[in-house]
């Protein structure tokens, strides 16, 4: 059942609990294993496509807590270093942004387009939101820079 | 811009969560927008307004149940308040008006 596999980096995945918290609907599967608390909690993702129970399982024993995995096609989550990046930005619903760009990657990108685009389409995710953040103050000193303009050619007319 | 003006944007942003009464959150807004507007919008595009517009108290907000497929982060659901609704009412009869007389020009643009 298993296909030559590709290489998955993994970060520490620590495995709470297995089949019955895994959330299944005929083509995908999820498992979390959920520890820590609050808003740094961490969250090992695993997300097969339309493999049985037993190549998920399988998939499983493949992982070793740190370092690179081989599994066949097993798919792992949205690019960690632009989640971390998202998480710098001074939004205050940066929290639910990245629980949103999670869910679109799970849900919309990795089904349709797969794991790849997925990740690309995550990090457009990221690199928007803080050009978004970062085009407000650009876009005051533009204001200030167009008063100043209007301020200037008053000036002008009044001391002609 | 006036304070209780909407931009483009924002009224997108008001018709969608009206759209999803109690399942208003920041993918489905986004996902409402680009079916139903066809505007391309990020999400960090629609958390901006978002944001902006609870500033300005025309929406409020409440935070909601964690899911696995979010990474166990919770979703933030969002209502048009009355200052809102007010808001956008204002802001339709403006374009209605402006539309009035010219739609034979601006019908077929799409």
């Amino acid at each position: 059942m298993s296909k030559p596999g590709r290489k998955y980096e993994l970060r520490s995945i620590i495995i709470t609990h297995y089949l019955d918290d895994h959330l299944s609907s005929g083509k995908h599967a999820f498992m979390v294993g959920d520890f820590g608390t609050g808003k740094t909690q961490a969250l090992a993702t695993i997300f097969v496509e339309g493999q049985s129970d037993q190549f998920f399982f399988e998939s499983l024993l493949n992982v070793p807590h740190h370092g690179s995995a081989t599994a066949g096609n097993m798919v792992l989550g949205p690019p960690k270093l632009a989640e971390f990046f998202m998480l710098l930005l001074p939004m205050k619903y940066r929290e639910e942004l990245i629980g949103c760009a999670e869910e679109e990657y799970w849900t919309r990108s990795l089904p349709r387009l797969g794991g790849r685009r997925a990740q690309v389409i995550f990090w457009t995710q990221m690199i928007h939101a803080w050009l978004i953040f970062l085009a407000r103050p650009l876009a005051g000193i533009a204001g200030l820079a167009g008063m100043g303009k209007v301020v200037d050619l008053l000036l002008a007319r009044l001391l002609k | 811009m006036a304070r209780d003006s909407l931009g483009d944007f924002e009224q997108l942003i008001l018709l969608a969560i009206l759209r999803l009464p109690d399942e208003a959150y920041g993918l489905r807004i986004q996902e409402e927008i680009e079916e139903r507007a066809h505007r391309t919008a990020s999400l960090g595009m629609v958390y901006t307004a978002l944001e902006r517009l609870e500033q300005k108290k025309f929406v409020s907000s409440w935070s909601g149940g964690a899911t696995p497929e979010r990474g166990g982060r919770s979703k933030r659901f969002f209502k048009v308040e009355a200052a809102g609704m007010r808001a956008l009412q204002k802001s339709l009869a403006a374009t209605k008006r402006m539309a009035a007389g010219v739609e034979a020009l601006v019908g077929g643009s799409r």
